[in-house]
């Protein structure tokens, strides 16, 4: 889901349109609405390769608001739509239009040890994912902290196991939603270190693959997500 | 003797209606507790007193169960009650007074109730909101800003208020208490982190100067 993007008008007032039905008060990002709204309306929906894009830096101090502005709208509207996606079964590829670029040599490196210094200080402090995550996982993640950054790699099943249980958090308000969202910047750093050193001299295609790879996680995941959101007393632990 | 007796027959409808008030009193705090017993078990009370932030309650309860703890305690008051009514039957002066400074103190206990819990539960949210904000800003010390434990000490001080408990003597150790807490906080994070502080900034200041712009990783 990139920032540059263009929709029918119709889509437009049905992505829109829909936010009238978030709470007072909600902060919804604009971009966060409209591939559900897509999706769920059975519009069409394609991808298109623009060419190599120059990323702004990273902006440290505000980057869980920018988590909690993008993840809010998604867990609300997992939750609208939830007689929707629970359907679904498999995925379709999404057709595409232009070629992927390779990234250029001088693309600098991303700040890994800071990632990971995050996630390892989040670990250190789980008394707010200990409210929200089952015991195993924050185990994995203990054990995790503790490796050295060579071997550092988040599984693709704990990132998704850990996405859906917030979401659950999200929707069953196990506490405040504002401390839910913004407790997963340590995580989604943990998880983008991981994926940066593993994908440090990887072409496109390999990109690709993995990124494939991850989706096919996301998919393996979802009956479990289903049966819990369900029947939330019965599985959470 | 005679009159010895005819006192203790004066007492008599005194202590009849003592009797009559327990035993109303008694039915009266069975049917209510049974009542909330039902009640509170249907909304499953005792796991929802944990996620509220009271996880210490189920520790202190009867049975670890915070329901049965509540169902007593509405018991056991309906009785006092009862048996204050009870001992007001005497027509007793002194009696009377007891029970009309016992019910005036009511308010204030209730209050200090009150407090107590408001503050429990301002005290949870502001420590989790500065964990969770100092973790995010990577400071090592996030333990360490016990931001819980100050809002603990002042709703107990006003809590203790409340009850007219120690009166002066405890204005003053809250003072000390809380001052100290404060100006050992102000220390810890002003001396200790002096240098840290002159290294963060040295390094976002080198970081930003040569910081080349094109970054592989964006976050959306």
């Amino acid at each position: 889901m990139g920032p540059d993007f263009g929709l029918s008008g119709k889509l437009l007032h049905r992505a829109f349109g829909q936010n009238l039905g978030f709470p007072r008060g909600t902060e919804s990002h604009p971009v966060a609405c409209i591939a559900p709204a897509a999706v769920s309306g059975g519009f069409r929906v394609c991808e298109s390769h623009l060419g190599a894009r120059t990323q702004p830096p990273t902006d440290w101090m505000n980057l869980s608001s920018l988590l909690a502005r993008i993840l809010g709208p998604v867990f609300l509207e997992m939750e609208r739509q939830a007689a929707f996606w629970q359907r679904i079964r498999g995925s379709n590829t999404v057709p595409g239009f232009g070629f992927p670029e390779a990234a250029s040599e001088d693309g600098g490196t991303a700040d890994v040890h800071r990632m990971i210094e995050s996630f390892q200080l989040g670990a250190q402090n789980q008394d707010v994912w200990g409210l929200i995550l089952p015991p195993m996982t924050l185990l994995e993640l203990r054990t995790l902290s503790r490796l050295p950054p060579d071997q550092f790699r988040m599984p693709d099943d704990l990132w998704v196991r850990i996405v859906y249980d917030f979401a659950l958090g999200h929707r069953l308000r196990t506490i405040s939603r504002d401390h839910l969202l913004r407790s997963v910047t340590p995580l989604y750093l943990g998880w983008m270190a991981s994926y940066a050193l593993e994908m440090e001299s990887a072409g496109p295609a390999d990109i690709a693959a993995r990124t494939e790879r991850l989706a096919r996680a996301y998919e393996a995941g979802k009956p479990d997500l289903v049966s819990r959101w369900r029947w939330p007393d019965r599985f959470n632990p | 003797m005679n009159k010895m007796l005819s006192e203790m027959a004066s007492l008599l409808p005194g202590v009849v209606a003592l009797v009559a008030a327990l035993l109303v009193s008694a039915v009266v705090a069975w049917l209510l507790a049974a009542i909330l017993r039902r009640s509170l078990t249907r909304v499953d009370f005792d796991r929802r007193v944990s996620q509220w932030g009271f996880p210490a309650l189920a520790e202190w309860s009867p049975a670890k169960s915070p329901t049965l703890l509540a169902t007593r305690t509405i018991a056991w008051t309906v009785m006092l009650i009862g048996f204050l009514i009870g001992i007001s039957a005497f027509d007793a002066a002194l009696t009377s007074q007891f029970v009309i400074r016992l019910f005036a103190y009511l308010p204030n206990v209730l209050a200090a109730v009150v407090v107590l819990a408001a503050g429990s539960i301002v005290a949870r949210f502001l420590a989790r909101s500065v964990l969770i904000g100092a973790v995010n800003m990577n400071l090592q010390y996030a333990r360490v800003l016990s931001v819980k434990w100050l809002v603990t000490v002042l709703a107990v001080a006003m809590a203790l208020e409340h009850l007219s408990v120690g009166g002066g003597i405890i204005r003053l150790a809250f003072g000390i208490l809380f001052g100290g807490i404060v100006l050992a906080l102000a220390l810890a994070v002003g001396l200790g982190s002096k240098e840290l502080v002159s290294r963060s900034l040295d390094r976002e200041a080198s970081k930003t100067s040569s910081q080349n712009t094109q970054e592989p990783v964006g976050h959306m």
